[in-house]
């Protein structure tokens, strides 16, 4: 056996502590990663399906004659193609009223209470073309022709007043197959109830189910109106051979709107894969965190193990071991350790690879494979090293420099000094920061987790240190059985401060989680006192605000904060064109990091302006001056922007823009910036015009209906989607329940991994205690063996352990509670009330973790036999 | 004189190896005892006994007529604490309090009042005043050895019990701590048992017990 594993052999405390902590919080990062990696897999395996085809092209308006030449020309013959329609509408049950009685011209009949209408419902419509899908199908429940359970694909039995909808709408409407519906003016029946539908069952934030309904009935809906929130689909599946990507480029040079965007089947940011790749990114973040964790926790150990090996050094180097040779030996036994643990957090992580996807399909019923991808497995075992090498620097620096003589006279400094730990300090934390990178590709996510972590962990380390002197000028005043305490945290005080900040990260972490969760619920949930609307409208024309306002009117009720919406695009800023400077700025097309991408996305969407004369409740003037009155003749006219609109646009107070609206140019000058609560769920708008500009400009209305009972919304709600189907209702109500149903579902994740940093930071505090009570025994043998009664003793442990571990859980309690008071003033700025809760569990959970702790030490400490004391133990 | 402690019948099993065979002995109050024998007689392992540190397999210890047997763990702790001091031979100082705080600790265990004085007074004794606020590894062996011995009579025990006390000294130190020890046992009118391989400090107890594979040599009458 060689000498390093011979000189290991009996240190099984050591390596025991090492491996059992390290392959844990590798086990975590490993499985994360490892999913996430199957998942984008998933995604890219079934990247056509979930794309619908090779190539997608969609806008939020009709496609002009122009475009639709370019797309003739650039995709090549013979590709097949498809059309959809997306929108939001209300479904009502039972058949359309003929076009006297509804369909948007308003009636005597309509404003009558007569018969109550049909239940209605916010659907998400989508109106398919022939040849529709290209790529995937449905699957059907096999209630209508042959039940054969499954769609050929091409829907040639779906004809004109067909509809598929899904089981939970029908359930919810008491709906069957064959039954008749309504979607704006055209009645449809129920052709079947799909089970699955093309490019997946998965979308994170849909607002309503999706009917399928065939594309040529859309001119009878009537629901294609100025205004109208309608993307446009088109698919196309391309011959052999052709260069998606290059394709793409090409159509995105050509069509000059940004606007229209042109989505290849390559392209990893599909719909599914975007979304998800914002969660996967925190979830590794989480990881990270808690394999950051156990790499401290572990280099501490391995440290610990070389500091107890300083006489095996010193008795090498007497012996004439070269210095190379000793920190070799102690180098190979940390490869050896780490490659060990990198072994065991692989099986670990093939476990957890079970497990988790249950979990995730029980949560969000998406289907991941168990199965870890062997580049896991290389790559844990590549960072196991690596990381451990790195953070064990320390230790092996300071090997060569233990002197011979510290087999006479003990060392008692270490043998690096602050300035080289601190710079090796910089450098794990850039390595650290360099993994989040490469894990998130998120600037923001990798600065704001490392910072927040290494800052969190040296501002615990801190703050114990902190407590801990506060407590030692107290020493003279308190009793022995303190002092002692005191005394033996002094002495273990590198253990004492690892445990400390391991359980204040976790207790930190633990409580930040609910803390941000209690916010976002704080930001969507309607505090009391704040009324806020029950129904919000959408897609009202101007010819319809009047009928509608005398519908509601007669149910008792008010169509108020009628607001109209021009749909628009931002041009040019200061004479330059807009869009141009910004690419240049970027630097290339297609951009790499989330952050990037996000630019790019939020650039490239289109505006919705509005205008009004005074500011909302819900609006508050931070720089410049709100206008008086309407825009003077031949005067441009004043804009008033949302404050991180600008920020994020790069626009400042006295910029002039000019926006395209539907073709014709309309300019003005940003004369102030509003802070907007957008929680108001008010009509809320980035851009605000002064009045008179935007007065002939093509537009529509969004209005709403104050909070009333659900009955009487419903009502409501029934008979405008009657008399108006072209109308969009909201319940916020349902919209805000579902919102905090989905946060509540992400959360469950982010609890799971937060459960993993949580047990790496007990084991860490376990070993650690372990370690203390090691150093102490001879200290509580002396007690007994003076006469110190058991019952003492174990109070002295209590005191030791529960008030170690309370005062370290609430450090973290308050610093967690400084970071969500931070995050909020940055992201939200809601009023908020910290939960009491958060801090009772907080405390308890640490008093108890302390008493298992003392317990622990009781068994371990006081049940040494006293003989120990004596001579012959030696 | 009469016997402080006795000693009837001791047995000691450790594993399979029986290091005290059926030992019977008397400690008379004011004497010194000696209990000389090479390393694996079983001496410490008798001093265990006697100080009631762990049970004996066979046999009865009383302490001032109360038999320690009939004791839990925390009478026998009280008792050690009220009447017995001990000297260990590797001082077990703890390393985090300092001289006086180390030699006020069995009289805070006690919950006696004022014990900083007496802590005063027996560092003062053993020429250890001037470094009473210093921590153990900041003293030498044979002041650490001081401390322990001041800690030891802290409580004023009647029964005083030295384990190797100058094993781990060089030999000009250990005669001073063996004076030392001898002078308080004399001022103090201590009962005391000393553990030891070394003739000449055995020679300087009143009675000397050679222990010789856990038997005496020859047996105490």
């Amino acid at each position: 056996m060689p000498l390093f594993l011979r000189l290991l052999k009996h240190k099984r405390g050591a390596w025991i502590s090492f491996v059992s902590i390290y392959s844990l919080g590798l086990s975590v990062f490993l499985v994360v990663n490892g999913l996430a990696k199957n998942f984008q897999a998933e995604i890219k395996s079934k990247s056509k399906e979930l794309l619908e085809a090779d190539l997608r092209v969609h806008a939020r308006r009709p496609f002009s004659g122009g475009e639709e030449q370019i797309l003739r020309r650039l995709i090549p013959a013979p590709a097949a193609q498809a059309e959809t329609w997306g929108f939001l509408s209300m479904l009502r049950v039972g058949p359309a009223k003929p076009a006297s009685e509804g369909n948007g011209i308003v009636t005597q009949g309509a404003l009558a209470p007569s018969a109550p209408p049909g239940a209605s419902r916010l659907v998400q419509v989508k109106a398919i073309s022939p040849g529709y899908p290209l790529v995937g199908g449905f699957t059907f429940a096999g209630t209508s022709g042959g039940g054969s359970g499954r769609w050929s694909g091409r829907l040639e039995d779906f004809r004109s007043g067909d509809l598929l909808a899904p089981r939970e709408l029908l359930a919810g409407l008491k709906l069957k197959v064959g039954d008749t519906v309504s979607l704006g003016g055209k009645s449809f029946a129920i052709k079947d109830e799909y089970r699955s539908r093309p490019g997946g069952n998965f979308d994170f934030w849909e607002m309503g189910s999706r009917v399928y309904i065939p594309l040529g009935d859309m001119p009878a809906t009537g629901l294609e109106r100025k205004g109208s929130r309608i993307f446009r689909y088109r698919f196309f599946m391309l011959p052999a051979g052709i260069d998606v990507e290059a394709l793409r480029d090409s159509l995105d040079e050509a069509i000059s709107d940004p606007e229209v965007e042109t989505t290849v089947y390559t392209d990893s940011g599909s719909d599914l894969g975007r979304s998800f790749n914002r969660v996967t990114a925190f979830l590794k973040m989480l990881s990270l965190s808690a394999f950051l964790l156990s790499a401290v926790g572990a280099a501490f150990f391995f440290r610990h193990h070389l500091v107890g090996e300083r006489k095996t050094v010193a008795v090498l180097a007497t012996l004439g071991a070269p210095r190379r040779r000793i920190v070799g030996i102690y180098l190979a036994q940390n490869l050896f350790l780490s490659s060990l643990a990198a072994f065991v957090g692989m099986a670990l992580a093939r476990v957890w690879s079970v497990g988790l996807p249950i979990l995730i399909h029980r949560l969000y019923a998406i289907d991941i494979p168990a199965a870890l991808p062997l580049s896991t497995f290389f790559l844990g075992l590549g960072l196991a090293v690596c990381t451990s090498l790195l953070f064990g620097v320390t230790g092996f620096a300071g090997l060569g420099r233990i002197p011979p003589a510290t087999l006479i006279k003990p060392l008692e400094t270490s043998p690096l000094g602050w300035p080289a730990r601190a710079g090796l300090f910089l450098v794990q934390g850039a390595f650290f920061f360099a993994l989040a990178f490469a894990d998130s590709r998120s600037w923001l996510l990798s600065a704001l987790s490392v910072g927040a972590m290494g800052g969190a962990f040296l501002l615990l380390a801190v703050m114990g240190w902190a407590a801990f002197k506060a407590f030692w000028m107290l020493r003279s005043r308190l009793g022995y059985s303190l002092r002692i305490v005191l005394g033996s945290i002094k002495l273990g005080r590198e253990k004492s401060l690892l445990a400390f900040a391991a359980l204040g990260f976790v207790a930190f972490t633990s409580c930040l989680v609910p803390q941000l969760q209690d916010l976002i619920l704080n930001e969507i949930r309607v505090p009391k006192g704040r009324v806020i609307p029950q129904l919000f409208l959408f897609d009202i024309q101007e010819e319809q605000l009047e009928g509608l306002q005398a519908l509601i009117g007669a149910r008792g009720e008010a169509l108020a904060q009628t607001s109209p919406m021009v749909r628009a695009r931002l041009e040019k800023v200061n004479g330059a064109p807009f869009k141009r400077e910004e690419d240049q700025r970027d630097g290339r097309k297609r951009a790499g990091s989330l952050e990037q991408r996000d630019r790019q996305q939020f650039r490239n969407r289109g505006f919705n302006l509005s205008y009004r004369d005074t500011l909302s409740d819900a609006e508050t003037l931070v720089a410049g001056a709100f206008w008086k009155g309407p825009v003077p003749a031949g005067a441009v006219p004043e804009i008033s922007m949302e404050k991180e609109f600008a920020k994020r646009l790069r626009l400042k107070l006295g910029d002039t823009l000019a926006f395209d609206v539907q073709g014709v140019e309309v300019q003005g000058r940003i004369t102030s910036l509003r802070q907007v609560r957008w929680a108001s769920f008010q009509p809320n708008f980035f851009v605000l015009f002064q009045p008179g500009a935007l007065d002939e400009a093509p537009k529509t209305f969004l209005g709403t209906v104050k909070q009333i009972p659900p009955e009487a919304a419903e009502d409501i709600q029934n008979r405008v989607s009657e008399a108006f189907p072209n109308v969009t209702l909201m319940n916020l109500k349902d919209a805000i329940n579902r919102m905090v149903e989905t946060l509540g579902k992400l959360t469950w994740l982010v609890r799971f991994l937060s459960g993993f940093a949580l047990l790496i930071g007990l084991a860490i505090l376990w070993l650690v205690v372990d370690a203390l009570v090691a150093e102490n025994q001879r200290t509580i043998q002396l007690l007994r063996a003076l006469g110190e009664p058991r019952s003492r003793l174990a109070r002295m442990f209590l005191i030791h352990y529960a008030g170690f571990c309370l005062t370290a859980g609430l450090t973290g309690y308050f610093l967690s509670l400084a970071g969500a008071y931070l995050i909020n003033l940055a992201v939200w700025q809601v009023p908020w009330i910290p939960s009491p809760w958060i801090f009772f569990i907080c405390a308890g959970a640490s008093l108890s973790v302390g008493a298992g702790c003392s317990l622990y030490a009781a068994y371990r400490g006081a049940g040494r036999p006293l003989r120990e004391l004596l001579s012959m133990s030696r | 004189m009469t016997a402080i402690l006795t000693a009837r019948n001791l047995s000691k099993t450790y594993g399979t190896t029986r290091v005290l065979h059926g030992l019977d002995m008397d400690i008379l109050a004011g004497e010194s005892l000696a209990i000389l024998g090479q390393s694996g007689s079983g001496k410490t392992t008798l001093l265990s006994l006697l100080a009631g540190l762990e049970s004996p397999d066979e046999g009865s210890i009383r302490f001032e007529g109360k038999h320690l047997g009939d004791l839990n763990a925390d009478a026998l702790a009280r008792l050690r604490g009220q009447s017995m001091g001990i000297i260990f031979q590797e001082y077990h100082l703890v390393p985090s309090l300092t001289a006086r705080e180390n030699v006020t600790l069995p009289l805070e265990i006690l919950r006696e009042k004022h014990p900083g004085a007496k802590a005063d007074a027996l560092l003062e004794r053993v020429g250890l005043a001037p470094r009473a606020k210093h921590y153990p590894h900041q003293l030498s062996g044979g002041e650490q050895q001081r401390v322990a011995i001041a800690r030891a009579l802290a409580t004023g025990p009647r029964l005083l019990f030295a384990d190797e006390p100058t094993g781990n000294l060089d030999e000009s130190t250990a005669q001073e701590v063996e004076s030392l020890i001898f002078s308080l046992i004399a001022e103090q009118g201590l009962t005391a048992v000393v553990v030891t391989h070394n003739r000449d400090l055995a020679a300087r107890c009143s009675r000397v017990l050679t222990l010789h594979l856990g038997r005496f040599n020859p047996p105490e009458r």
